[in-house]
Formats: C-alpha cells, structure tokens, sequence
C-alpha cells in the first residue's frame, strides 16, 4: 500500500515536471512560432525544417527503438510549420480593397484554418496508434462464456444475400447454447404490411413471408415491429427489448462474418468489464466505383476504408474513443440498456451511441483483424448516398451532442470525436479550395495577398510538411492523392447535404446504402454533371489566368502561383472523370485473390493438385499442376477450410481450361445445406485469408511513385481523348494522311 | 606699351565692380540625368529650368550651347530653336557640312524671372521636305550640357532689406550666398557654442536648400581698435566720425559686400557692435535685417555697406529661441526688418522632424503632399515627378504595400504608342496603353505597389506619359497632334501601409539621404557633433547645416561639444586629427584613425569590394571584418569618414568619425563633402576622398546592427530574426525537440499503461 502510495507519487511529480517542461516549451515556441522574420530568412528556416522532416518520417517508418520518438518530432514539426504558415497568413496576408475581396480573401482563410486544425486533430489522434495482441476464448471455460445475440438488421435487401451471412453466423466458433442468431426485418413491419399503397402492402407482406421462411429453414429466430421507427437503431433496440443476451453482436445484412469472430472479440469483453464495444474492421470484398472505375487497383493498391480501419481506429483507440461504426462490433447489453439502446438522435446511431457511453465512462477496444466482409456501394451514386448519410451524421451529432464540451469526456477523446466529425466538413474547404482562383483569375479579387518569395517560404513548407507527414502516418493506408481525390468526388454533394443539416439538424432521414447492385452495361453516371460545370469554370479560370499574365505582366507571381493551384484542381477534376463512367461488371461477386492448394476430382475419378488464384462466393480460378491433365464438365473440389477447420468437398462445374495455362475457371454448384455452409466458410468465413490480402495491398510508396500514379491513372483518359482529338483535326487539315479504309 | 595693359586690366575691374559678379555656370548644373542628351524625331525639346534668387539682378545673361547634328539633316529647315521663358531668343541653323557647332545667345535681361526660369532648347529636324518618317533614326542632334555653359552677371537689388529677402540672399539659384559668417562675442557663452550656432547654420543652410552651404564662425573684437586713415587730415577721429564708423559693420574680416553676415549674441555680447538704440529695441528674443553703410572717408571706402542679420535677445535661452524661430519661419510673410518674439510652440525637435514627412498608414492626396495638376498638350514624351519623404527608418513587413489612387484622363483620337508608365525610385512598376481612340477617364486608378519598393528618405514617383498623334493611314499624311491631351489631377492620392522604425546600421548612404541617425521619425533624440577645439568649429556647423538640408527640417536635437570627451549617449560625430582622435576609444573598431592607423585593407577582407544597401542586405553573409593592418602614417590630404556601433553608448547609437590631417584640411574636405557631387555618393561606412569629384575609396568594414524605436519591439524583432535567421531556427528546433521529448515520454507511459490492462 506505501509502495503504492509512493509510485503514485512519483508519477504525479513526473507529470508535473513534464507538463512544466512542455508548457515552458510550448510558450517559447509558440512566441517563436508568432515572431516575425522575412520571406528570405524563413525560407531557410522552412527548409531546414523540412529537411529535419523528412529524416524523421523515414526513421520513423523503420521499425527501431526510437521509432516513435522520431515520429513525434516529425509531427510536431509539421504541427509548428502549419501554426507558422496559419499564424503568418492571419498577421500579415489579410488585405483587401472592397466588402467582396473581404469576404473571399476570409473564406479562403477559414478554409485553411479549417484544413490547419484537422490536420492537428489528425496528428494527435494518429501519434501513437494502439496495435492489440489477438486474443482467444481458446483456454476459456465455455460454461463461463456470456450468451451472445447476433443481430442481422435488414431493410430491403435480398434474400440471397441474407442468407449468406446468417450460414456465416450460424458457423461462428461459440457454444451453440449461448449463441442466438436474430434477423430483424424492418422491410416487413406491421406499419408495411398494413401501408395505404397496396403494391408496397403486398410486397411487405410478401417480404416478410420469404424472411420467415428464410430464418426457419436456417434455424434463426425472425424480428419485425410495429412501426419503422428510429431506423436502423429503432430495429435493433426493438429486437433488444425481446432478447436476453449478454453480448450483442450486430452485422449489417450484407457483413458476413469469419468464423473466428467472437473468438477473438469476446475475450476484451471478459478482460475489462468496463467494456462496451469491440468494433472490428469492415473489409470490403468488392471494389467502390473510384477503385473500380478509376483504379481498376483494387487488388493492389489500398482500399478507401483502409486508411480508417488500418490506422485512425487503432489512432483512436490508443486515445480511448475508437468508436462503433454500426456493424462487425459486439456490444455489452448491459451498457446499452443504460443509454437506452443504440440512440436514433442521428442518422449516424453507431458514433452516436459510443459518445453516449464513453462519456458515461465506459470503454471500447477495437481489435485490427478483418473478421467481416462486407459489400461496398457498387455504383457512384450509391456510394454519395451513403457518404451524405455518414457526413449529415457526424455533423449532427456536431449539433445535437457538441462533442467538444461533453461532460465526461476526456480531452483526448473530444480531440478523438472532433477529429472524426471535422473531417466530414471537408465539402465547404474543398469547395472554397476549388473555386477560389477563380475570384482571381476571373473575378480580379486579390484572393492571396503575398509574393511568390512568401509562397515558397511560407506555404510551399507548410503544405510539403504536412504531406510528409501524412504519408508517414497514412503511406501504408492511403496513396498520395488519394484523399483529394475523394474529397473532390464527394464534395459538392456532401456542401450540399450539409447545409441541410446545418439548417435543419433534426431534418436528415435513415437511407440504406443499395448494396449488392449489379452493372450489366457502361454508363456515364446520373452526378456528372456538376463535374462538368466545375471543369467548365476552371478552363475559363485557366485562360484566363493566361490572358491576366499577358496583360498584368506585373502581376505575374501572383497569377503563377494561382494558376498552379487552378492547375493542380483542373488535373485533379479530369482525372476525376474517369471515375464517373461507370463500367460494366462481370461477376456478381468480386474474386480476391486465393492460394489455397486444391484437389479436384473428376467424375473420371482422376484427381489433380492445384492451387487456387482467386475465389468468390460464385466460382474460382485455379492452376492445376502436372500435364495431360483431362477435365470434366463436373467436379468436385476439394481443400483445407481454415474456417472449418477440416477438408470440406465443393461441386463445382468447369466453365473454362486453359490448356496452355493448366488453368481453369469453375462455378460453385453446392447442392446440399452442408454443401452451402462449406462454400460459404471456405469462401468468406476464413479471417487469415482478409488479412492476408489486407496486407498484400497495404504497401508504402513513395510520394512522388502515389502522384505518378493518380496523375497517370487519371491523365490516361484525357491523354487519349486528346490524341484522339489532334489525329482528327489533323486528318481534317490535311496534316496528316487518312487512314486507306479496306473496301472489302 | 605697359602703361596701356595696366589700364586695361584698371578698366576690366572696374567694369566688373560696376556690373557686379560674373558667374559661369555649366547647364549640367541645372539637369540631373545624363549630360549628354540627345533630341531625336522631327521635333523634340529640352528644358532646362534655371532658378534665381529673388535679390539677384542680372546684368547681363550668355548661353554658350555645344551642339552636335546628324549629317543627315536638310538645311534651312532644320533648326535648333533657343528660348527663354517661352520667348525665342535664337535660331540655329543645323548645316549638314558643319555637324559640330558652338553658338551664343544672349538672353536678355528683360526676360529673366525671380524664382525659375526655363531654358527650352528645341529642335526642328527634317531629312526630307515631303514624306518624311518623322521617328527616322537620322533625325537627331545631340546637345553636350557639360560644355554648354551660362555666363551671368548680376548683382544685388537695391531693395529694402527685411527679413523676408533672407530667403533671397540664402537661395538655391543664381545670386544665392554660398557661404556666410557667424560673429559672436569673442568668448561666448557655451550655450550659444552648442546650441544657437548650430540652429542658425542649419537655418540659413534650409534657405539655400540642396546648395552647399559654408558655415564659419568669427568673432568681433570687444574693444575693437579704429582703423589708420591714409587722409592726415582725418586722422583725428571726430564724434560723428566715430559714431558713422560705429553703425558700420567694422568688424568684417573679410570683404563681405553684397553678402550677408550674422551677429549672434545677447544685446549685452552685442554691445561693441551695436549702437545704444539698436540695443535698447532689444528686450526679448529678437531677430533683425539690417543693411549697415558703408564707411567713406572722401572717396576710400574704409568699411563697405552690406547686409547683417541679428539674432538676439536679452538672455542666452532668448537668443536660442530666436536662432530656433529663425529656423522655422517662412520668411515671405516677414516683410519687416526686426521681429521680437513673443512665444512660439510646437518647436520641438520630433514634431519639426515628423511634419516634413509623410506618416505611415495615412492616405494624402497629392494636393496634401504640394503636388499640382498636370496637363499635358500635344505630341512627345512628358513627366510628372511626385516627391514625397518617407521617414529615414521607414520599415514595412514584407508583403506591405502602397496603394496609389491616380485620377487621370487623357482626351479622343489619341494614337498608337501612347502609354503612361510608372516608376518609383527607378523602378518600373506599371504600365498602361492610352488606347482608347474616344478617350478615357479614370478615377481611383489603383496601383497596388510592394511597399519595399519605398525606401526611407527621399521616394519618387515619376508618370511618363509618351502622347502620339493619330495615323492618318494615307501615306506622306500627318495628322496634327495638337488636340493630344493628357491630364493628371491633384487629387490622386497615395495610401501608406503602417510601418515600423528600424534601421540597419552603419550606413552612410541612408546618412546621406535623410541624415539619420540624426533625423529620425518617432523620435528625436539628442545627438552630438564634437570637435576637439574651436578649430574644427566651422566644419561642424557647416556639415550640421547639410544635415539640416538633407533632413528639410532643423534638427533641434543636435549640439556641438567642444571637447575631447565624447558622449556615452546618442549618435555622435567627431571631427578630429589623428592626433586628436587618439583620445576616442577605437579598440574595438575594425577600423580606426589615431595617432597609428587600423586599416581593413580590402584584400584582407572577404567584404574587400562590396558595399551593399543594408536594408536590403539579404544575404545574410558574415559582415565580419577578418583582418587589419596597423600602420603608423599620416593622412595627407584626404577626408575619412568612417561610422561604427558607438562603443560607449548604452543604446544602439552610431559613431561618426570625420578626420583629417589638420584641421585646415578637414575645413577643405567638408566644403568637398557636403558638395552636390560628393555628397551623394556617400556609402558604406568608410568613405575616403580628396576633391569634390568622386571617393577614393567607398568600403564596408563593419558588423551591421539594427537601430530601432523602443516603443515598436515587435518590427525589431522581425528585422533581428531576419538577419540572424539561425537564432530563429535553433530557437525552433530546440522547443520541438524539448515538447517532442515530453509528449514521447508521456504517450510511452500512456501505452504502458494501456498494456497493463491486457
């Protein structure tokens, strides 16, 4: 008890003593961070600074001992170089002649700031990201485990799909006694069945129907309510209120589950009872349209989500606030019941009900292992929609609950919230961002009052500082570019569903994500146009810059550095293009890569060894090894299902073999229930097989290899368009011979 | 034979004594620019505005023109037309045989003009009688100003003598003093030595405004002894005799006719040289024109009439008071010979130095800063020059700029090439295409312009207008271009960012250009000229007069000290001798004059050849001077002028050393220095010459250091962080490393902590 008392002590004096140190070092910075020096001097300073930077960034990518020693000063570094540029654009660089500049001239800037704090918010949510060692139930007594309810909320989706990931459910390793599979219906509620439309009356009835009969043919048990009340979260604490649980597992329709799951989350919630939340990552099988359509990388490069689940959960849940993000989490009953189940304050219940509890003191883990996969929207338009619910959300809950002054949290978790919920008001600095050398260019207004020398030492620094630093937080998670991209794709909707929100905060409604759509033909998405109307306005900006640089020659810094910026926008915008064509999909299901070793037997009785190349829920590609190898129509395939933990026997039908190769393609046709759960946990229910695609995409590459790469991605399409252009004006002037068309 | 010579030369000076001084004067005198300058096209101009004085009578006017012309031009209908004051008073005939002339013309004294007058040389070239390219490059002339020279003879007018013809006698043009004497009682009070003397230098130095000024200082003997009359007859001194002798100014060393002189002292000092009743109007601080006759006895002039200026009072302060509103006031409405003064505010050294320039962050119309409209008609290139005054330590943050709100127009059918470009201080910041063949008018036409073009001091801001006729598309047609106009309204307006006070220090060239340290904005605080003894006396005045002339202000915070003591505060300037100067502490100065020399020999120094403008020194290089050689030698007969960090002073403070080998030498080198040619030439912070002409050697041999205002810590900060960016950068570095220790050591504790709990 003394010795305690004494380390006690001892930690406190510590305390003291470093936030003495930090509070003196933060005052004479921040004085040195406010002094004024010229353009010629800080630009030695920033470059040094620079230089000091990028040192750290690479120490801090190696794994050593003072790797996050070196990571720290690089983010404290870049942090100082954003106040500085922040600081001297506030002091020094706010001019202007009329009421209109005034206002552009402050936009710009708020802009900025706002860039400026989420890159801060970032910085400290991302210092020290928590990596969890996976846990088992493996040396737990079962008879001890807690009854678990696994809730599969549903709105409109197929039956196919449901049934996909209630087999997965039904698989997870936990006692069967204590493991309760629940489908909740809000497609088939009384309110539904009994609607004055009697087409959606039928199709309720109907639905509800099919579901029931789904959920007795699997053996689960089937929810619906009255009313479609509080969406999402109205369903899942109705089906609460009729279940006794002590954990409660919730997956959205279309999130199929690794056998795995509760295995390795539950064991969090027996260590600490003060747990509400373990959340999991949401691995996506198929691409999003910009992976898709931009990319067409998805095997290689990393996915959107990546950079959230790969490294600002594990950021946040160093900082205690890693937060519910509606599905592949298991929740603690008994802290629900205390905030009166998931809240329905917001379109965004899952953030909403975390805020809830952290701030009642309770607790949440995120555990970084891929134990869900789950569908992404397939087309643009459904994967707006779903940004406009996540954006109007987090603002919501910016509104309603004011993160930033909640009793009861700790400081860092409202730096955690506000980091979560700034990012979503990325559309307004986007928009300023985009359209602002246009109020120049075009409009004559002095927009940035600073000369070329003050750029390239005050802002020049800043911003490769704060992309340094990114990419030393974010390089494995996001590629260069990446973020702008998106940001450019959703921004001006996203402007336009928060202003909504910011009028009516109460206002925004529950929309399902569509998932599971399919492309059966290439087409130019619905959301163009405004893209086209961007790229109009900032063709004009760029002629005229060049008409202002010919004609206002003394002004030529300033236009330079604005028609950069018009420039970087506008090769940001026709990259962004591409994405809106959206191209025909094949498959149904997306295949991901697999190396799983393969004995197919023929009907001839022979067996060939192979070894997968991908796999899908649908079929399979795979090399079979040896020569002569004769193939027929129908097979069976045999391999090890980690999930399963035994060999499992798929009938397959070969569609395709390549001789040449040895490969071949199959379709899965499982005829059994048995047959069914097998292609189900060999397909989707193996979380070794997530992560290790997880990590064959989350790879580092440098800056300058990332903006290639967009840039090149993006470029490809104009670069054609234009040659295709230049050939034909060419042809049409003479310049060049036509090609001689073959008569026959 | 001999006899006839000697009444040659008896007659010549007697003509000179009866048609006053003769002065030649070159034209380059009047011009600045290029002496050299050629008129090209069909039809150019050239005008030369010659100032003079307003108690200057001009006897009889030459002006000597060196012309050369293009070989290509047609007689008879090439011609260079001279007039003067609008009125043509010769035509000389361009003769393509005889390319280079030399050609007189009298100007009649009829058409001369107190104040300016202008000199036009215009030019009327053809190379063909029809069809002619009127900018063909054979149509010129070149007219060598330093060659052409104006030959005057004037005198004195026979006006009244009152206080405001000081401002005539004190004049930057022809028949202006170009130097004058101080008498004072032989031991005056020290006051009068360190304060009154120097005011009054530096008042009659403003009248003659850019015109040197030599200042000597004399004294008038208390008894003075009655001079030997060659008339026997006279020998005896009667009572009117000696009361006549008395009113004359006797006490003239030197022949002082036509000139003004100036008698310094209180009413009682003044006793030997003014008469009871002069004295007794003397009752309080007191300042009197007066014109003292001459002395004759028969025909010999014993003393000649001339011109006194008193200034006086009943104490010493009065006598200070006096000098100080003498300094001040605008002779022109003192048409009277005497005024007593009765109080006076708003005399003190910062608000003198404050009103005579523009204040930052304030917006002036040019009609606020004296500027007047203009209005320009016809074809040809035409100027409109704005000059305003910055302060000296004017410092503006990087990105500051000045707006110029111009109000102009110009009128219809104007043609191509027509532009109207803008330079400040020579440097070219915009342009504009009068295009518009209907005429244009702009009100608030703003130019936005870095405010680092601006510089402390002197600024100029020059519109170039160039105003072509029509084409009229027809060939061998010309269209006339007399309905061309251009206007400039007074009501354009200039708006100054706000600035700071700092300097970057030594520099002769900003000592040069605004006298600082020794004027400055915000404040004024005291400065001192020191001089070993009475012998270096007319130096001082005489460089503390040009210091006033180039502040265009009294400097009242300035005083002499006679001494070898110098002062351990404010900026300072010792005159001395080498001897004299080994007294100074020099021990830290890179270079120094004393009885042994230290001299920062170029090639000793990396910093041998570079004198740089400091203020926009951006390299930020050592200015360190590495090595010196100690020599014993003497000066000989050039002028040093060095400036240093004042080595005794407690606040930043420079210290200038002005030496020569005698003190007699030291008197020549500062006529020399303060001359138009000399004295802008000024820079770095050793500057060594022997003429008037150019320096012998212009050096940078000191560290610099920042001068600021006490009250604006923040823009010294700026300007010390900027020039020792190192700081700012270790500063930096080590307050990231000090809170990135303390954040690691606390995120790795928070971590432990976290794994505690698995």
């Amino acid at each position: 008890m003394i010795n305690l008392d004494e380390s006690q002590a001892t930690r406190a004096q510590y305390t003291s003593l470093y936030l003495s140190v930090l509070i003196l070092a933060s005052l004479c910075l921040g004085f040195l961070l406010l002094a004024p020096v010229d353009a010629l001097a800080q630009l030695i300073a920033s470059f040094i600074v620079l230089i000091v930077i990028s040192l750290c960034t690479k120490e801090a990518r190696h794994t050593q001992r003072y790797q996050f020693y070196f990571r720290t000063i690089a983010l404290v570094l870049a942090i100082a170089l954003t106040a500085r540029y922040l600081l001297w654009r506030g002091i020094y660089t706010l001019s202007y002649a009329d009421v209109l500049s005034c206002i552009v001239v402050w936009l710009l800037f708020i802009a900025e700031i706002y860039a400026g704090v989420t890159s801060v918010l970032g910085a400290i949510v991302n210092a020290y990201p928590l990596t969890r060692p996976l846990q088992t139930l493996k040396e737990v007594d079962p008879a001890t485990l807690p009854s678990v309810d696994v809730m599969i909320p549903s709105y409109n989706e197929d039956a196919a799909i449901l049934e996909v990931t209630i087999r997965a459910a039904k698989m997870l390793e936990y006692p069967k006694d204590k493991l309760h599979i629940h489908l909740l219906d809000d497609g088939g509620t009384d309110e539904k069945i009994n609607a004055e439309n009697p087409v959606k009356s039928a199709a309720a009835k109907a639905r509800r129907h099919d579901m029931q009969a789904l959920c007795q043919r699997l053996g689960i048990h089937y929810h619906t309510r009255e009313k479609n009340e509080f969406a999402k979260a109205g369903n899942v604490n109705s089906a609460i209120q009729n279940t006794h649980g002590d954990l409660i597992a919730i997956l959205d329709a279309d999130h199929v589950p690794t056998t795995d799951f509760l295995d390795r989350t539950v064991p969090w919630m027996l260590k600490n009872k003060k747990v509400f939340l373990v959340q999991t990552p949401h691995f996506m099988a198929n691409p999003d349209p910009v992976e898709r359509n931009y990319f067409t990388a998805f095997s290689c490069m990393p996915s959107e989500n990546d950079m959230f689940y790969g490294t600002i959960q594990k950021g946040l849940d160093y900082w205690g606030s890693s937060f519910f993000c509606g599905s592949a989490a298991l929740l603690r009953r008994e802290h629900l019941d205390l905030v009166g189940g998931i809240s329905g304050e917001s379109i965004t219940e899952d953030a909403e009900t975390a805020l809830d509890l952290h701030k009642m003191g309770y607790e949440s883990v995120y555990v970084d292992r891929p134990m869900v996969s789950g569908l992404a929207p397939e087309t643009f338009d459904a994967f707006i929609q779903q940004r406009m619910r996540w954006a109007q959300g987090m603002t919501q809950i910016l509104l309603l609950k004011k993160p930033y002054k909640t009793q009861g949290l700790k400081w860092y978790q409202r730096v955690g919230y506000m980091s979560s919920i700034m990012f979503w008001l990325f559309p307004f600095a986007r928009v300023i961002f985009i359209l602002m050398p246009l109020a120049y260019l075009v409009f004559g207004l002095q927009v940035y009052q600073a000369s070329l020398l003050e750029v390239i030492a005050f802002t020049i620094p800043h911003v490769v500082g704060a992309y340094m630093v990114s990419t030393m937080l974010f390089g494995r998670t996001r590629w260069p570019l990446v973020s702008e991209l998106y940001e450019l794709l959703q921004c001006m909707f996203l402007l336009h569903a928060l202003v909504k929100v910011l009028i009516k905060p109460r206002a925004p409604s529950f929309v399902v994500t569509p998932k599971g759509e399919s492309l059966d033909k290439t087409y130019v998405s619905p959301l163009s146009s405004v893209f086209y109307w961007l790229l109009s306005l900032l063709v004009i900006a760029f002629f005229a810059g060049v008409y202002k640089l010919v004609t206002e020659p003394l002004l030529w810094e300033l236009t330079v550095v604005v028609m950069l910026w018009n420039g970087f926008n506008l090769l940001l915008l026709l990259s962004v293009l591409s994405v809106l064509l959206e191209r025909k999909q094949v498959r149904k299901q997306a295949r991901l890569p697999a190396t799983n070793s393969v004995v197919l037997h023929m009907e001839n009785e022979q067996g060939w060894v192979g070894h997968l190349m991908d796999l899908s829920l649908g079929g399979a590609m795979l090399r079979l090894k040896g020569e002569g190898t004769t193939v027929s129509e129908h097979a069976v395939l045999r391999s090890w299902s980690h999930a399963l933990n035994r060999y499992v026997n798929l009938p397959v039908i070969v569609l395709d073999f390549d001789k040449k190769q040895n490969t071949l393609r199959v379709r899965f046709v499982p005829e059994t229930e048995e047959q069914k759960n097998e292609l189900v946990a060999f397909t989707l229910c193996d979380s070794r097989r997530w992560l290790s695609f997880q990590r064959r995409r989350m790879r580092e590459v440098s800056y300058w290899f990332g903006a290639k790469h967009v840039l090149g991605v993006g470029l490809k399409p104009v670069y054609l368009h234009t040659l295709v252009l230049v050939g034909r004006l060419a042809r049409k002037s003479g310049l060049m011979a036509s090609p001689v068309k073959d008569k026959q | 034979m001999k006899n006839n010579w000697l009444t040659f030369f008896m007659l010549l000076g007697i003509s000179l004594t009866a048609h006053g001084q003769s002065h030649v004067y070159k034209l380059s005198d009047f011009v600045a620019g290029d002496s050299i300058v050629r008129l090209t096209g069909s039809s150019a101009s050239l005008e030369v505005a010659i100032p003079l004085s307003s108690v200057a009578e001009i006897e009889r006017a030459i002006v000597q023109l060196d012309v050369t012309s293009s070989q290509a031009l047609l007689k008879d209908r090439s011609q260079l037309f001279v007039r003067f004051n609008n009125a043509t008073i010769g035509q000389i005939a361009f003769d393509p045989t005889r390319p280079a002339l030399t050609s007189e013309v009298m100007i009649p004294k009829s058409l001369w003009r107190k104040g300016f007058n202008t000199l036009s040389l215009s030019v009327s070239q053809h190379y063909a009688n029809q069809c002619e390219d009127g900018g063909a490059s054979e149509l010129w002339s070149e007219i060598n100003l330093y060659n052409s020279t104006l030959t005057v003879e004037n005198t004195v007018n026979d006006n009244r003598f009152t206080l405001n013809e000081l401002s005539g006698f004190f004049n930057p043009g022809i028949g202006g003093q170009r130097d004058v004497q101080l008498y004072t009682a032989s031991e005056p009070n020290p006051s009068v030595i360190e304060h009154t003397l120097p005011l009054i230098a530096q008042a009659l130095a403003l009248r003659n405004q850019y015109q040197p000024l030599v200042v000597k200082h004399a004294v008038f003997a208390d008894n003075g002894g009655l001079p030997t009359l060659e008339d026997d007859a006279q020998d005896t001194w009667s009572e009117e005799t000696l009361n006549r002798y008395r009113r004359s100014a006797w006490y003239l060393d030197a022949d002082s006719r036509d000139r003004v002189h100036v008698l310094v002292g209180t009413a009682q000092a003044l006793t030997p040289v003014l008469t009871e009743d002069e004295k007794k109007q003397i009752d309080g601080p007191f300042l009197k024109a007066q014109r003292t006759p001459a002395f004759v006895i028969g025909d010999e002039v014993i003393v000649p009439a001339s011109y006194r200026l008193i200034v006086s009072g009943t104490s010493d302060d009065q006598v200070q008071d006096a000098a100080t509103i003498l300094s001040v006031m605008d002779d022109a409405i003192n048409v009277t010979s005497q005024v007593k003064i009765v109080s006076h505010t708003n005399t003190t050294a910062s608000s003198l130095q404050r009103n005579r320039i523009l204040m930052p962050d304030n917006h002036y119309t040019f009609e606020d800063m004296g500027v007047s409209s203009a209005v320009f008609r016809g074809k040809g290139s035409f100027n409109k020059r704005v000059s305003f005054r910055l302060p000296a330590d004017f410092y503006v943050i990087e990105n500051a700029s000045v707006d110029l709100l111009l109000d102009f127009g110009y009128g219809a059918s104007i043609g191509p090439g027509s532009v109207m470009n803008v330079t400040v201080n020579g440097e070219f910041v915009h342009g504009l295409a009068l295009d518009n063949t209907h005429g244009q008018v702009f009100r608030n036409y703003k130019l936005r312009i870095p405010a680092r073009t601006f510089k402390g001091g002197v600024n100029i801001i020059d519109l170039d207008v160039v105003l072509n006729a029509p084409l009229a598309g027809v060939p061998c047609s010309i269209v006339a271009s007399n309905h061309l106009a251009f206007q400039l309204n007074n009501s354009s307006a200039i708006i100054l960012p706000d600035a700071g006070h700092v300097s970057v220090q030594p520099d002769l060239s900003l000592f040069s250009q605004t006298a600082y340290p020794f004027a400055r904005f915000a404040s004024a605080p005291h400065t001192i000229v020191a001089v070993p003894s009475h012998a270096f006396f007319d130096s001082a005045l005489t460089l503390i007069g040009k210091l006033a002339q180039v502040a265009q202000t009294p400097l009242l915070n300035i005083r002499v000290s006679v001494g070898t003591q110098v002062s351990e505060e404010g900026s300072t300037i010792v005159l001395g001798t080498p001897d004299s100067l080994s007294e100074l502490e020099q021990t830290q100065f890179s270079t120094a004059i004393a009885s042994t020399q230290k001299w920062s020999y170029r090639l000793q120094n990396t910093l041998y050849n570079h004198i740089r403008t400091m203020t926009n020194d951006k390299s930020f290089r050592g200015m360190e001077v590495d090595g010196y050689t100690v020599q014993e030698s003497e000066l000989g007969e050039q002028g040093i002028l060095l400036a240093q960090a004042h080595p005794l002073s407690s606040e930043k403070d420079t210290l200038f050393i002005l030496a020569a080998q005698t003190p007699d030498v030291l008197n020549e080198r500062v006529k020399d220095l303060i001359s138009l040619s000399l004295w802008g030439q000024l820079a770095g912070d050793f500057f060594a010459w022997k003429d008037n002409l150019a320096p012998t050697l212009a050096m940078q041999v000191s560290s610099k250091y920042e001068v600021g205002e006490t009250e604006d810590r923040w823009l010294y900060l700026r300007l010390w962080f900027s020039n020792h960016p190192w700081y700012w950068l270790i500063g930096f570095i080590v307050a990231v490393l000090a809170i990135s220790t303390v954040l690691y050591f606390l995120l790795k504790r928070r971590n432990k902590e976290i794994q505690k709990s698995w």
